[in-house]
Parts: C-alpha cells; structure tokens; sequence
C-alpha cells in the first residue's frame, strides 16, 4: 500500500494496516472493522466519516489497542512512527502522551468528583512530570489556550458545574496537557448547541495550526469534515469505501455510498431540492452478505458485487474508492 | 403571512413557566415568554433554536399538552385554552406529535399494528377486520409492508421505528402535526428519507407542520415560514427566504453562519459567537440575546425589543437591526 | 427515488423479521438457553419443581401413606440409617403418623397459602402502585402514606388481632401475609412507574386521547410485569417462612392437617430426647424451598438484566 497522507512534504506518523476487530456473538463473530487501512500525517486533518454502525469509533478505539470486551483486535497492525502500538508497552508510553483522545461526552472522561484543577494537576505530575507551582502556571495555560476566560476560577470547578462546552474545551485541554502529535477526536461536537459547536471546532482548528497537532477527526457529520479536515475517508459496515482530499470528495464522490451521503443532506445555504437520499436501511451486522456490503442499497449494483466485497484501489492520484465499477489505474 | 385567512392554530402571547428544584431550592424555569405565532392550514412552520430556547415548549403548548402561565391557543379561530379535559380529547383527533426518539416512542410490549390502532381504539368504533385494515393501510402509506403489523418494534431500525410512529400520528387524519426534532436521532441516508416522507404526505393527506428542530438546514428544506427563537423569546420570524437570505436579527445572523457547510469551497473565516447560553432559570434582562450579542446596546440591556415588522410578513425583536 | 416509492420489507431490512418466531417463543428459548449456563438457576428450578410436584401430586403417588393416620405401636419410629425401616422412610412422630408423608401434606398447604397470598398481594399492591405512580398529586401521598404505615406495622400482631376476633384458619393466614406484603409491590411498582411514565410513548397516548385507565393498562403495566414476576418469587419465599411461623403460633392449619410450621411446634418436645428427627425434617424441609425459591429468584433477577441490556446492546448499535 502506498501512501496516501499528505503531499510529500509530511512525515507519516500514524499507518494503520488490515486492522480488523471481532465481536463475538449469539450469530458468531461479527467485524466491527474489517480489514481497515489507514495513514495519517504529521500537520494534517484527517476525517472519517459514517453512519452509525459503521465501526468508526471501534476503530478509533483500536488505534490506542482499547477495545471494549468481548469485542477484540483480530489482526492487522497499527503503527506510530514505525513502532508496534499494539504492544502494550509501546501503547501505554503512546496513549495519552503522543496520541491524544477526545470524546462526544466529556463527562465521561472527566472525574465527577475532581475539581478540573485536581484532574490536570494529576496528569501534569503523573504524565509530565512537572513540579509545584510550574504545574498551576501549566494549568492556567492550558485553560488559557483552550479559550476559558477566568482560568484561575474554571479551576476550582468541577465538572457537572459547567456547560457542555465549556467540559469540552477542558477535556481538550487535558487532551493537549502532554503536548500530543495526533489527536483523536471522536465526535467531539456532537450534542453541542451550533453556535457552540462552531466555537469548538474553530478551537480545535486553531490549535491545529498552531501546536501542528494532526487531527483524526471521526464524525457523522458531513459538514463537519468539509469545513474541517483536509482529506476524508468514508466508512461503511467497518470498512472504507472511499478516501479523497477533502474538495475532490465533495466536488466529484466516486463510492455510490458516499454520493449518497452527499445527496442526503440538505444544505443551509442553498434553497431546497429534493434529497436524493438513500434507499434501505444499514444492515444488521450478523447478515451481512458475502459481497459489497453496500449492494442491497446500491443502485450500480450488478452481479459481480454479490460475490465478494470489492477491495479498496486507487482510482486516481491521492483517490482510493472500493467499487467494482470504479476500476483501479491498475487496471485501466 | 396571510392574515385573511383564518389560521389553523394559533399562539397569542404565550408564556410557560413552571418551577424546578435545583438543590434546595426552588426555581423558576422561563421556558416561553409571551410567544405568537400562527400556522396556515396546508403551511410548514418551522421553529428554530439552540437547547433552553423553549422550542420543544412551544410546540407543546400549541398541542395543550403543557400548562400555559399566560396567554390563549386558538384552533381554527375557537379558543381552545381553557378546554375541559374531556373537550380536549376530542381535539387529539385534529393535532398530533412526531417525536425526537423512535426508540422511545413506541411501547416495547405492544405490537406496532396495537400501537397504530391505538388512536382508532380510543376515537372510533373501528374494530377486527376494519381495523386491521385501516391500521394496513396507514403502514403502506408510509412505506412499510403491513405485514409489520405482527411485530413488535425491537426488530425495526430508528428508521423504521419513525415511519410507525408517523403512521401512528396520523391514524385519525389530523390537520396539524408538531414533529419535534423528527430526524435529530436518525443516520442522514435515513433522515433524508423521512424528510421526503413528511414533505410527501403533507401534499397528499394535506397537513400543516410545526417543524421544530435545531438542524437549519432541514428547516430550511421543509418550511414555509421559520421562527428562531432564544431563551424562550421568540427572534425573528419571516418567509423561508427572509430568514436564510435576509436574516436580520444578529442572533439569526451568527446562527446560520455557524452551521457547518458540507461544502468545502465555502470555507471561510468567520468570527464565532462568544460565550455560552444563559440558563433558562436566570435569563437576561433586556434583550435575552444581549449577554452575546456584538451589536449589544445600552438599550438592550434594559428593555425587552419588541417583535416589528419589516417587511410584509418579517418579524425582528431587535432594537439595533 | 423517494422513500415511499420504495416501500421496504422491514423483514427484507433487518433480517430479524419474517423468519423469526413469534416473541413469546422466543423468549421462552431465551430463557432455556440461559437456564443451562446457571448452576443457581437450575437448582432453584429443580427445588421449586419438586416442592410443586410433591404439593399437587403428593396424595397420590405411591407408597405415601396417610398423613393423618396414627398408629401408637410405632411411635417415634426413627428414620432410616438411625434404626428405622423402610416402612417410615423418614421415621413417624409422637402419634405414630408418617412423617414423610406429613411433610409432603405440609408442602400443599404451604404452597396453598404462599401462592394464594402473594398473588393477592401483588394483585393489590400493583394495582395501588400504578394509580399512585401515574396519577399522582393527593392520591399518591394517600396511598405512600398507607404504605408506610404497613411497613412500620408488625404482621404478627395484625395475626394475633385477627386470631383474637375470627378464631385460627388457613384464609386468615392467607390475609394476614397478604396485608402485611401489599406495600412491597406498591413501592416497586410506583418507582418503576415514575420513569415509564415519562417515556414518549406514554406521551404519544396522552396525546392520542387515551384515558389514564388505558394507559396504566397497556402501556404502563406490561412494562412492569418483568419486574413484578421476579418480585413474587422472592415474596413467595418470604410467604413460606411466614406461613411456618403462623402455624408454629398455632393460628393458622389446626391438627389433624399438618404444616411444617405446626411439625416443628409439635415435635420441639422431643428435640432432645428420642424424635430429633421431626423438628429436623420439617425445618430442613423450610429452609430447601427457601433457598430454591431464592435461587429462582436471583435467577429471574439477572435474567432480566442480561435480556435488557442484550436489547439495547441490539436496538442501539453504537457507531
């Protein structure tokens, strides 16, 4: 597999290989990521985007080697900087330190029963290793950066006594505590009120720019990605259909799937035409069909997509589609 | 919009506030503060706004499924506020609600056909054979075999789930239906098909909507006329085209600005609205909007800017704009 | 293409549809498949199943003597592997009377009381615990309080009072369990109450008109049924324990019927000396139905747990 990160001028920090991850059940086992490839670079945005179910936060999970039990990481690789993160030494020196995470619901991840100014003291002293009062001027900073007015006040706080966004900028900021090179954020607007989720956003692409921290950005949110990412990857049933840069995804989407997608969401800025939508519902992940997982939705479909799913090729330079009408330049 | 005709329903300075423990103390929440507004038979309002704006509120308001502090709800021109309970169970046969979770909507233990017959059970004396029947026929029209009749609804997806519970809505053809926050649950390859599917049925069964949601974007694609509301007051109300062509009020402004295109050539650098919402238990004084507003004056911190048109139909609450 | 265009099987969509048995049946695999794997399940099973057989059938199987018959030459006859013979498997008490077969004549009315009590507390309390959960406001307040004075008010003294005025029987034992376990159905059935009925699809048929009498029916009640089956089995426990004690008061079945309750109160003279075994048998025979009625419960318990939490796991797959 060939790279598809960045433009040449980016080091490849993340390569994610054939990872796959098994649920096991009453039906047997169930992929919950199938086969799933991808790379991320240093300085860039990279989006994947899917419906529920289609295995992107699974997957966000077993970048870090954390999957929920019973569910488990069945094979492929992952790999930052060359190392196996898989191994669990290499994972609990990455985890947190290099590769960052952020979650759609803060509460989760922050201690209830902490002040915030408690929970960053911990992680300063435990993970940075800083000292006295290094660790209160770190803190402020961090709060400063991440767009808390009052730092010194947000502090004292705990958790429950402040707004969804505001929880989210303070899990951000804990998130940047050990100065990551990747963050993983894991629909971290979702829920959030749209003015709100617009400041969040504009925070995580400042801090971007600035630190030059990448972003894997997961989301179901087309729009979301357009005004974010710099390159998409779109997932469904637990595997990857097409990766793009982000303006010839949108411009000119090649998967049937993706297409869909776009066509099914309304735009504000543009008066009404009718969605297109797509027909059928997402299958249930114990029936899938030994072909194209997308086939019964399809409209391309024919014969040759029943028999097995369509590998992921590239169709074009930086373009990886997995469609048997979309022949690889291989092949062409 | 067409004053002439006699609205279907209709909210005149309708407030809801109601009271709430926090901690040990006792407070008052003001979800809805002196809210108008009236729906046209065969005409989609949309009602717009972020969480606490008394949006959900409002709609219920509109159904008398809430206790109103103030204020009067009119349908079809009668005053229907002070309705005996009784009197009020006959209305349900002419407005009715499409709710924000499929999942919860439906009861877990009832088969979908008993949940649809429901509203034939309680309104008509439609039994057996007609009421299998009548309970096929709305399946069908929303795009389900009526075979679903027999099942119980864990073996439906969200989006199934939200056809029923539309069927269900429909059984005793209303005239007016709220859907709150109809599609906010649903997957977009799903919710592009409900919005088709609501679009579709208000020209065939002819409906009229409150659509209330917090995506602009499928208001923009479902309405006729949108409200947008914050903190329980109503902002600006207009045409379709008013608000997302011409949004007036700042708070408009920043919240059609703040959505996210899926569209990367509009890209563009844009200030985002600062700080949070206010709680609905302590909202501003003045103009609600005014602890964000960049074009805040010392008028809007004193006195409430009252709804004034600006064109035929264009309704701003705002003393700068 | 539109949707409606392009009606979709439900059955075609999920695959969970037309080849799927009807609930009830699955269910009842469900609850099969899950038996298996629990050694406290089956046990309670067993236990309760052979409590049950004994009670119904216990007259007519073979060998099992009169319960009722004396027979002075052999009293006190101990049981096998203590002298006995296999004439009295489990030896004969003080009148000479089988104590096997006493003990099987005791399961039926035990059975006969813990079963007819519970469901009438059920029936009851459920039925107080609805109202007071949906309806609410000034009724609630009435029935909370009734409940609480319940609680606080002993069940021994209300047996003593009724015994007083009615004189001893088994119905008035059967209401005295029954008035003093009401509460605990009521209690469960409020608070369970108080969160469905904030569930939208009780809103759903507010808004659709239905009366409050339609929607405790079919929407609130069936919801709770789960919940209730396995706090009867644990009352039932409770129920069996207190029928022994009422009989061993003497209030409840009178000589020459027997009860476990009443075995143990005839036989604790004899405990010391040369009858050990009827005290022994009759609180052996207390604390086995007991447990295998708890186990049962335990069981139904984490059933229910597991079968919630695999319905959300499947009706909310996560992304």
């Amino acid at each position: 597999m060939s790279a598809t990160g960045g433009d040449g001028r980016t080091e490849r920090l993340l390569e994610v290989k054939d990872l796959t991850v098994g649920f096991p059940t009453r039906d047997g086992t169930v992929l919950g990521v199938d086969g799933l490839t991808l790379n991320v670079g240093s300085h860039e945005r990279l989006g994947v985007v899917g419906e529920s179910g289609s295995g992107k936060s699974v997957m966000g999970l077993a970048i870090l080697g954390m999957v929920l039990p019973p569910g488990r990481i069945m094979g492929g690789s992952v790999r930052w900087k060359g190392e196996n993160v898989l191994d669990e030494a290499v994972a609990n020196r990455v985890r947190g330190r290099e590769i960052a995470m952020i979650f759609q619901d803060p509460m989760v991840s922050l201690n209830p029963l902490k002040t915030v100014g408690a929970q960053l003291r911990e992680l300063l002293q435990r993970r940075v290793g800083l000292e006295g009062s290094a660790i209160k001027q770190r803190s402020l900073e961090l709060l400063d950066m991440v767009g808390i007015a009052n730092p010194g006040d947000r502090l004292k706080s705990y958790a429950f006594e402040l707004s969804g966004g505001m929880r989210q900028r303070v899990m951000i900021a804990t998130a940047l505590a050990c100065d990551p090179t990747l963050l993983i954020a894991d629909e971290p607007t979702t829920g959030l009120d749209v003015t709100i989720q617009d400041q969040i956003l504009t925070l995580l692409h400042n801090l971007s720019t600035e630190l030059g921290v990448s972003v894997l950005m997961i989301t179901h949110d087309l729009g979301v990605v357009a005004q974010f990412c710099d390159r998409v990857q779109v997932m469904y049933a637990g595997r990857i259909v097409e990766r793009a840069p982000i303006a010839q995804m949108f411009a000119d989407p090649q998967h049937p799937y993706s297409g869909g997608l776009l066509q099914s969401v309304p735009r504000v800025d543009q008066a009404a035409a009718e969605l297109a939508g797509i027909p059928g519902e997402p299958l249930d992940r114990a029936q899938f069909p030994p072909g194209c997982a997308f086939e019964p939705r399809c409209v391309e479909a024919h014969d040759t997509c029943r028999v097995a799913p369509p590998p992921l090729v590239k169709i074009a330079e930086r373009r990886w589609a997995a469609c048997y009408n979309r022949p690889g330049e291989a092949s062409k | 919009m067409n004053q002439q005709v006699t609205p279907l329903v209709e909210s005149r300075d309708v407030s809801v506030h109601f009271s709430r423990w926090v901690g040990s103390r006792r407070r008052t929440v003001y979800a809805l503060d002196d809210f108008s507004i009236a729906v046209a038979p065969g005409e989609t309002v949309g009602l717009v706004g972020e969480s606490g704006c008394g949006k959900s509120t409002a709609g219920r308001a509109l159904l008398g499924a809430v206790k109103l502090t103030k204020g009067q709800v009119l349908f079809e021109g009668k005053d229907v506020t002070n309705l005996s309970r009784r009197n009020w169970r006959a209305m349900r046969k002419h407005v009715q609600m499409i709710f924000q979770d499929p999942y919860s909507a439906l009861n877990p233990k009832l088969k979908v056909g008993e949940s649809i017959a429901e509203p034939f059970m309680v309104h008509t004396r439609k039994r057996g054979k007609e009421l299998e029947a009548a309970v096929a026929e709305l399946l069908e029209m929303v795009g389900m075999t009526a075979s679903a009749a027999d099942k119980y609804p864990h073996a439906f997806s969200g989006g199934q789930r939200q056809r029923i519970v539309i069927a269900r809505a429909l059984a005793l053809h209303p005239g007016f239906v709220v859907a709150d926050e109809a599609t906010a649950a649903l997957d977009v390859s799903i919710q592009a098909q409900i919005v088709n599917l609501l679009v579709e049925l208000k020209e065939s069964v002819g409906l009229s909507y409150l659509f209330i949601s917090h995506n602009l974007a499928v208001v923009r694609h479902m309405s006729d006329r949108v409200a947008i509301m914050y903190l329980g007051h109503l902002m600006e109300i207009g045409s379709h085209h008013d608000i997302y062509e011409n949004p007036t009020h700042p708070y408009s402004q920043a919240l059609l600005s703040a959505v996210p295109v899926p569209d990367p050539t509009t890209r563009g650098d844009h200030e985002p609205l600062k700080g949070d919402l206010p709680s609905p238990m302590d909202p501003p004084k003045g103009c609600r909007f005014n602890t964000r507003c960049p074009l805040a004056v010392e008028q809007c911190f004193e006195e409430r800017p009252p709804l004034r048109e600006r064109s035929s139909g264009h309704l701003v609450a705002c003393w700068v704009n | 293409m539109t949707a409606v265009e392009n009606p979709m099987d439900p059955a075609a969509g999920t695959g969970t549809g037309d080849a799927a048995p009807p609930e009830s049946v699955t269910v009842m695999a469900e609850l099969r498949s899950h038996l298996w794997k629990s050694k406290a399940g089956i046990s309670g099973i067993v236990i309760c199943s052979l409590f049950v057989l004994a009670a119904v059938a216990g007259p007519w199987l073979p060998l099992i003597k009169d319960p009722t018959k004396q027979s002075l030459p052999d009293r006190l006859t101990p049981p096998v592997g203590w002298g006995g013979t296999w004439a009295h498997p489990l030896g004969t008490d003080q009148l000479g009377r089988d104590i096997l077969a006493r003990l099987i004549d005791g399961a039926r009315i035990s059975l006969l009381v813990s079963v007819t009590a519970v469901i009438i507390a059920a029936v009851l309390g459920t039925v107080l615990g609805l109202v007071a959960g949906y309806v609410g406001g000034k009724i609630d307040t009435l029935i909370v309080s009734a409940a609480d004075v319940q609680m606080a008010f002993p069940g021994v003294l209300a047996g003593l009072i009724l015994v007083a005025a009615f004189g001893p029987s088994v119905w008035l034992v059967i209401i005295v369990i029954a008035i003093s376990s009401w509460m605990v159905f009521t209690r469960v059935g409020r608070g369970l109450v108080f969160t469905l009925k904030t569930s939208l699809y009780v809103e759903a048929s507010e808004l659709a008109g239905a009366s409050s009498r339609r929607i405790m029916w079919r929407h609130l009640l069936p919801n709770l049924v789960s919940s209730l089956i396995t706090l009867c089995v644990l009352e039932l426990a409770a129920a069996i324990l207190s029928e022994s004690a009422f009989a061993f008061l003497g209030f409840g079945v009178q000589p020459p019927r027997s009860s476990w309750g009443l075995m143990i109160q005839q036989g604790r003279n004899y405990v010391t000396g040369d009858g050990w075994w009827i005290v022994t048998f009759a609180g052996m025979a207390i604390a086995i139905v007991v447990l295998g009625v708890n186990l049962l419960s335990l069981w139904l318990q984490s059933f229910n747990d597991v079968a919630e939490r695999e319905q959300i796991v499947l009706e909310r797959p996560g992304g």
